[in-house]
């Protein structure tokens, strides 16, 4: 008997391990004060009598603002329970993606922005179709643009449905306006440039002539509004490269380039501590602005009130950021995950959380309502947002993302970039954007 | 039958134990396994998150493996032949060793001579400095990037002011191969160079204090003591941080990804000034065109890159040893003959 002993050991150890490993019947840590609380655990039991409770995950990033929805929600539903999972951007698609590839672990229903949306769509497999449990009946509800933008290329499977919209606006300095001598009224500053960003780069120039200070934050954000205002621009419709001839983008180049040119950046990288303080400083007048970056102003410089206002983007429409939610094929309730995501995307709802967070709604029925039409921000001036972006994103003309989208948009930006910092001559930054995107894609 | 062997074992562990105890090897072991019980834990846990990890991922490098869209075709070595002419994988290898160098070498020497300057005996409130030697290094990673890339802004960093102050043009941090690699250096010395001098400090409260007064009795200065006596001496302490080091430097990933400007910028500048192995492998598994693969094979690479680099540093100081050896060797003979001659 002894001689065994040792395998009874490590037997008895393996299973000691294997339970620590098996996360299904143990309480997961949340979870510890409630079972504490006896009488808790049993109300909880009596509210769903037929006994099959079921718990809906539920991932975001940033601030969905579906906190209060939720809790109506499990309200209504007392079988249902939301367990949310917020995290930071990054954190939140790496999460997400990496459940995806385990095919296990995932959520019921996450959150995907716009910069991955293609990637997802170009592998619908790993999704739930929401056309099969009618998601067709809804479309009616969303902007196009979005919408197709969580669709497949063929229309075979819709993947995503919308949440918010980025828009496209440009905050502006209109206290440093004033100083270098230019119009402040919102109306005659979206005038200076309402023909071209030729007309914004000369306003520029003009502003530094008379200040000596830089008129954008940086070449990026401008990189990013220009190049997006096209359906053709990294991908055609049929899902086919055209980032190295679409006119679009060449386009862009040019604009950007010639603004590196003027001399009109403040060289403050986008989400840095030092763009942060130049929103502060003034070491920049105007921002490339969507929807949802007031509230990051807000945070950042909340001396500036009162000293922004908003002006219109050139040339038209343009959207930057928003998302869909979608259900990973792995999750065991895609019914139930189905019926609460189209419900708290519903065109009220989004009401509501636009009315709490500022997140701007997909759904453009709501665009004629006084809630949207009448909204305004203290801190832009009182420039009346709602119209602007509503406005903004009626413009909006579908684009295929495509599933390398980031890939190819930051290979182009950080060519740029060289340029700003005098490393490659504009012809060159240009060949080696190409050739590493070409490299990368493996074309 | 059991009875028998019990008795029969009682009858020779006598002896047994008694020869165990002269010789001084401790307890005897009636059960044998216990050891390999006791240690099995680790070797347990090793091989489900060690060896089976690191068998999985050289069979994804073998295939062309999207993260999220499963595993297509086997490619072989194709991966591997792929990372061979890549240019970014020899620009991160290459930007990887210098980082290396000249974080390792500078916190070496720094190391070292604060080590020599606290185990001074006369040295009041000794503790207090020891102590706040290590405070760098239970510094969050992610604390440290953030208040090094404010002083190495551009606009408004604290270093370029000093720059500028002095009359100089300030300098593009972040632009620059080597000033890149040098702000980065700065961030990891200021971590790990405490943890290095506490390493030394206890290898030089080793040697016996006989050594330096010696040393003292025939006139040697104190730098004469540092070289000839706590030098050679320190060497086994001075290669195990070494290779602690270097095997870490090659796995930096925290302080390039933080240090680039703007979130979740994985490129390491605008022209892979500063991007890493780790770096890389990162950006090519997690995000588009998320090549698993590819990132695995990368993966694979740097563990041998690691074992070289390691073995390296071995095999130096085994040529030390040897020539050290051959010296003393030397010295002996000498003195050998002088006592023949005499």
């Amino acid at each position: 008997m002894r001689k065994y002993a040792p395998i009874a050991a490590l037997a008895a150890m393996a299973l000691v391990l294997a339970a620590c490993g098996g996360g299904d019947n143990t309480p997961a840590t949340g979870d510890a004060d409630e079972s504490t609380d006896a009488t808790e655990t049993t109300d909880d039991a009596e509210a769903a009598p037929s006994g099959d409770q079921i718990t809906l995950n539920l991932w975001t990033f940033g601030n969905f603002g579906y906190d209060e929805l939720i809790e109506e929600y499990e309200d209504d539903n007392p079988n249902i329970r939301i367990e949310t999972l917020q995290q930071e951007f990054d954190a939140h698609h790496d999460a997400l993606i990496t459940s995806l590839a385990a095919g296990t672990g995932g959520p019921d229903v996450a959150a995907a922005e716009v910069a991955f949306i293609g990637a997802f769509t170009n592998q619908a497999d790993s999704f739930v179709n929401l056309l099969d449990y009618g998601a067709a009946d809804i479309q009616e509800d969303y902007l196009d643009w979005k919408w197709e933008q969580g669709t497949t290329l063929d229309g075979s499977a819709t993947i995503g449905l919308p949440t918010d919209v980025g828009g496209l606006a440009i905050c502006y300095r209109a206290d440093l306006f004033d100083e270098a001598g230019l119009p402040t009224d919102r109306d005659e500053v979206s005038a200076l440039w309402a023909n071209s960003w030729e007309e914004y780069i000369d306003v520029g120039r003009q502003y530094a002539d008379a200040t000596g200070r830089a008129f954008i934050d940086n070449e990026g954000l401008l990189w990013d509004a220009v190049v997006n205002q096209s359906p053709d621009t990294y991908y055609d419709s049929n899902g086919e490269y055209i980032f190295e001839e679409s006119e679009q983008v060449q386009y862009a180049w040019d604009v950007v380039i010639s603004a590196l040119e003027a001399e009109i950046d403040a060289k403050t990288p986008a989400w840095s501590a030092e763009w942060n303080a130049g929103m502060n400083n003034g070491d920049f007048a105007v921002l490339t602005c969507p929807a949802w970056m007031r509230g990051y102003i807000e945070d950042q410089a909340p001396d500036t009130a009162g000293n922004w206002d908003v002006a219109t983007v050139p040339e038209g429409g343009g959207n930057w950021g928003g998302s869909h939610l979608v259900i990973p094929a792995q999750s065991e309730h895609p019914q139930e995950a189905y019926d609460f995501m189209s419900w708290i995307l519903a065109p009220e709802q989004q009401l509501r959380v636009f009315e709490g967070t500022g997140n701007f709604p997909s759904t453009p029925e709501l665009y004629d309502t006084p809630q949207i039409r009448e909204f305004s921000s203290e801190f832009l001036n009182d420039a009346p947002l709602g119209e602007i972006y509503a406005d903004n994103a009626l413009d909006v003309v579908a684009q295929n993302v495509g599933p390398e989208y980031n890939l190819i948009n930051s290979e182009f930006g950080e060519a740029l970039n060289r340029v700003s910092d005098g490393i490659e001559s504009p012809d060159e930054a240009w060949e080696s954007a190409i050739a590493n995107i070409n490299r990368e894609l493996g074309l | 039958m059991s009875t028998t062997t019990e008795v029969v074992s009682k009858v020779d562990d006598q002896p047994k134990r008694r020869r165990r105890r002269k010789s001084g090897s401790g307890p005897a072991h009636e059960e044998p396994w216990a050891p390999y019980l006791f240690v099995s834990p680790f070797f347990i846990l090793f091989s489900i998150f060690g060896i089976f990890t690191l068998v999985y991922t050289f069979w994804v490098s073998l295939h062309d493996w999207s993260l999220i869209g499963g595993m297509n075709e086997f490619t072989g070595i194709g991966n591997y032949t792929r990372l061979l002419e890549d240019p970014r994988f020899w620009k991160a290898t290459g930007n990887t060793f210098s980082i290396m160098v000249l974080s390792t070498v500078p916190q070496m020497i720094m190391a070292l001579i604060l080590a020599e300057v606290l185990n001074d005996r006369l040295l009041k409130a000794s503790h207090f400095f020891r102590s706040s030697l290590l405070v760098p290094n239970i510094t969050s990673v992610v604390a440290i990037a953030i208040v090094f890339q404010s002083l190495f802004a551009r606009q408004h960093g604290l270093i370029n002011a000093v720059i500028q102050l002095v009359g100089f043009e300030p300098i593009n941090w972040h632009a620059g191969r080597l000033t890149s690699h040098i702000a980065i250096a700065s961030m990891v010395n200021w971590q790990f160079t405490g943890f290095n001098t506490l390493i030394f400090l206890a290898a030089m409260q080793a040697i016996p204090l006989s050594y330096y007064e010696a040393a003292l009795i025939d006139g040697a200065s104190r730098f004469q003591r540092f070289v000839r006596i706590s030098l050679p001496l320190l060497r086994p302490a001075i290669l195990f941080a070494t290779v602690l080091s270097v095997i870490g430097q090659l796995q930096l990933f925290a302080q390039p990804l933080l240090f680039g400007a703007g979130a979740g910028s994985t490129s390491g500048g605008n022209d892979n000034q500063y991007l890493t192995i780790l770096l890389y492998l990162y950006s090519q598994a997690f995000q588009q065109p998320f090549r698993f693969g590819y990132a695995s094979a990368i993966a694979w690479t740097l563990v041998l890159v690691s074992a070289l680099a390691a073995g390296l540093v071995f095999g130096v100081n085994a040529l030390l040893d040897r020539r050290e050896n051959r010296a003393e060797r030397r010295s002996k003979k000498a003195a050998a003959r002088k006592e023949a001659v005499r």
